[in-house]
């Protein structure tokens, strides 16, 4: 089964009825494939709704969704340690060297994200870039 | 995760599903409470997923997301890396 690394700019874009978030998310509704998430775009995007960027009651939503649908992965060590490397190999941001790393750990075949820094991996992961 | 705890519960099951029952928790080398409880654990997850996951797609499009709402996560994951 197909497993799918999905960043915090993916459930933006859901919100914003993005044609191919949407499809990917109900395909993820319907089984076709598992999703994985950092715990951390869960911070993000509940950080994004008390800053008002995207609605409380919509924030609340996902933050139910997310977990039921997703597995949700939390930094522990291993993931910690891949992180600084790659943020350092590729001088990447914190935040999207620890989405990398937790999609690499999960094995993910695809990392759906918004953001830009991420395409400089490359590697036997695709990032798809919304 | 089954709960430690047990209820007993009493249902009516149709002749045909319960023989399926009965010879799968044998082929399995299980009791047909573990077996139940196993199978409605299963269905009644996926059931909440499934009904979360389409609650998250009706908002799709119809969210009032602030256009500039993928700037603030920009913003926010820049700010972490700040000297």
């Amino acid at each position: 089964m197909s497993l799918t690394a999905l960043d915090t700019g993916f459930f933006v874009r859901l919100l914003q009825g993005d044609g191919r978030a949407v499809d990917r998310w109900r395909a993820l509704v319907e089984g076709e494939g598992e999703g994985v998430v950092s715990g951390l775009s869960l911070v993000e995007l509940l950080r994004l709704s008390l800053k008002g960027a995207i609605g409380r009651e919509d924030a609340g939503i996902l933050l139910d969704a997310i977990p039921a649908v997703c597995r949700v992965v939390w930094p522990n060590w291993t993931v910690g340690e891949r992180s600084a490397r790659l943020s350092h190999g590729l001088a990447l941001p914190l935040v999207d060297a620890i989405v990398l790393a937790t999609a690499l750990e999960a094995g993910a075949e695809e990392l759906w994200t918004t953001d830009a820094h991420l395409t400089a991996y490359e590697g036997r992961m695709r990032v798809v870039r919304l | 995760m089954l709960c430690s705890h047990h209820m007993r519960l009493t249902v009516h099951l149709p002749d045909d599903l319960a023989r399926l029952l009965k010879q799968i928790a044998l082929n399995e080398g299980k009791s047909m409470s573990a077996l139940t409880a196993e199978a409605l654990d299963f269905y009644l997850r996926e059931r909440r997923r499934r009904a979360l996951g389409l609650k998250a797609l009706e908002r799709a499009g119809k969210a009032p997301a602030d256009p500039k709402a993928l700037e603030a996560l920009e913003e926010g994951r820049r700010e972490l890396d700040r000297p």
